[in-house]
């Protein structure tokens, strides 16, 4: 057992880790993340479960009481998203899954955060979009701690990627390389670090 | 020619609007081990959620061994025979093994939210208890307390539990997941012991590798979607199969 080694992203930096099928992938990362925050990192969270529902709109089921941004701070803010700039008056059914999910990433990141963890987006979004996601994102200057369990989405980027089971951490590795490593390939397919 | 076990037809699902399964259709052979598997976790346990009646379909149809059960409640579905392990498993607080699996037949009046469990709430049996542990292995230990059991043992107990409801169909949920690697295969010898005695087994399991390496049959889904209509060719799904897992960059 050891996490010692793993350290979140600083800013301007993204990890990929590549979970175990145990326990909820930010749950088992919730030590590390409690530490970072503990040293002032910023953190906001997007989880892969479908968000919190509303009966209006996608603006409204933002936040409650929340002010969007309007003009530019609006226009920055929906740039990486930018399928949202006119689904946000639109009733919350009408919305999709990976919708959804990008909702929860504009959500997130009204509290501005320094480190954003991303939770299987690839479970809610098709794979280009997942990459076109983290690219505009990582261009942002935050720190982006990338749960993924799509191999090929991960050894898409020359980012440094973590195999995370059962309260073991390894790594860095080369995400490159990922697909070459056979520990890699089982995590992929739902099977656990240390073989079955 | 006989109905299979199970028919799924055209399940589909919505949640709030959003689609959690589209078009799901399958069909299980009697007395075989047919796997689940999937890159995601959302849309098995959408599925599991019709398969025990917890929500309806928005369109499709369930039926066991020819008859619909769509429509039935969860202790209904148990009485005809469609039963299956929870996730994570019961905790079991009695003194000994045989006990809580009577317990859990028997959760008291008033109703509660154990009674989908229970197949014959009036006649509890510590016989059907104590051979559903011996069919796992546990026969030895039948007089242990639940919280002893670790890893195989306590996926053991929670198939026991089941069990002794006799079911037909016997769905199993991710519970491989409380196995350690070393004990996996133990683990899947069980529930083929379990086909090979006539009960099918609908076999949900995070480790696609061991499935597709163990089961009669296997359905993939992505997305709430089947990867390919009904089970895939283990052989010929190859392609779609890694493509679903290892994602796609174009």
């Amino acid at each position: 057992m050891s996490f010692e080694a793993f350290m979140p992203p600083p800013p301007g930096n993204v990890t990929a880790v590549l979970p175990g099928p145990g326990a909820a992938p930010v749950e088992a990362l919730s030590p590390v993340l409690a530490d970072a925050r503990a040293g002032g990192r910023r953190i906001a969270v997007v989880r892969a479960s479908v968000p919190a529902t509303c009966r209006l709109t996608a603006a409204a089921g933002m936040r409650a009481g929340a002010t969007l941004p309007t003009g530019a701070e609006r226009e920055a803010w929906l740039r990486p998203l930018p399928e949202l700039a006119a689904r946000l008056e639109r009733p919350w059914s009408e919305l999709g899954q990976g919708e959804r999910y990008l909702l929860t990433v504009a959500r997130a990141r009204l509290d501005a955060p320094d480190l954003l963890v991303l939770e299987l987006p690839s479970s809610r979004l098709p794979g280009p979009r997942v990459l076109q996601l983290i690219q505009d994102l990582a261009s942002e200057g935050m720190g982006l701690l990338w749960i993924e369990r799509r191999l090929r989405l991960i050894a898409a980027f020359e980012i440094d990627a973590w195999l995370v089971d059962d309260g073991e951490a390894l790594g860095p590795l080369p995400a490159p390389m990922l697909l070459e490593d056979e520990r890699a390939w089982r995590l992929c397919f739902g099977g656990t670090l240390n073989g079955s | 020619m006989r109905e299979p076990m199970l028919r799924a037809e055209g399940l589909s699902l919505r949640a709030d609007g959003a689609v959690e399964l589209a078009s799901v259709s399958f069909a299980i052979e009697r007395a075989s081990l047919a796997a689940i598997v999937g890159p995601d976790a959302w849309d098995k346990d959408a599925l599991v959620d019709l398969l025990q009646g917890r929500r309806r379909p928005t369109h499709g149809t369930l039926r066991l061994a020819g008859r619909p059960v769509t429509a039935l409640a969860p202790a209904e579905r148990v009485r005809r025979g469609l039963v299956w392990t929870v996730r994570p498993p019961l905790e079991l607080s009695t003194s000994t093994l045989v006990e809580g699996i009577v317990l859990a037949m028997s959760a008291p009046r008033p109703p509660s939210p154990l009674d989908f469990l229970r197949r014959q709430p009036s006649e509890p049996s510590t016989a059907a208890a104590v051979e559903a542990l011996q069919f796992v292995g546990l026969g030895s230990r039948s007089g242990a307390a639940p919280g002893q059991l670790e890893g195989l043992d306590r996926a053991r107990l929670e198939l026991a539990r089941a069990l002794a409801a006799k079911p037909r169909l016997l769905v199993v949920d991710r519970l491989g997941s409380l196995v350690p690697a070393a004990e996996r295969l133990a683990f899947v010898s069980l529930l083929r012991h379990v086909a090979a005695y006539g009960v099918t087994v609908l076999w949900i399991e995070d480790d696609a590798l061991l499935a597709l390496d163990h089961a009669d049959h296997v359905i993939a889904l992505r997305h709430g979607r089947t990867l390919v209509p009904g089970a895939l060719d283990k052989s010929a799904s190859r392609d779609a199969l890694e493509a679903a897992f290892l994602g796609q960059t174009r």
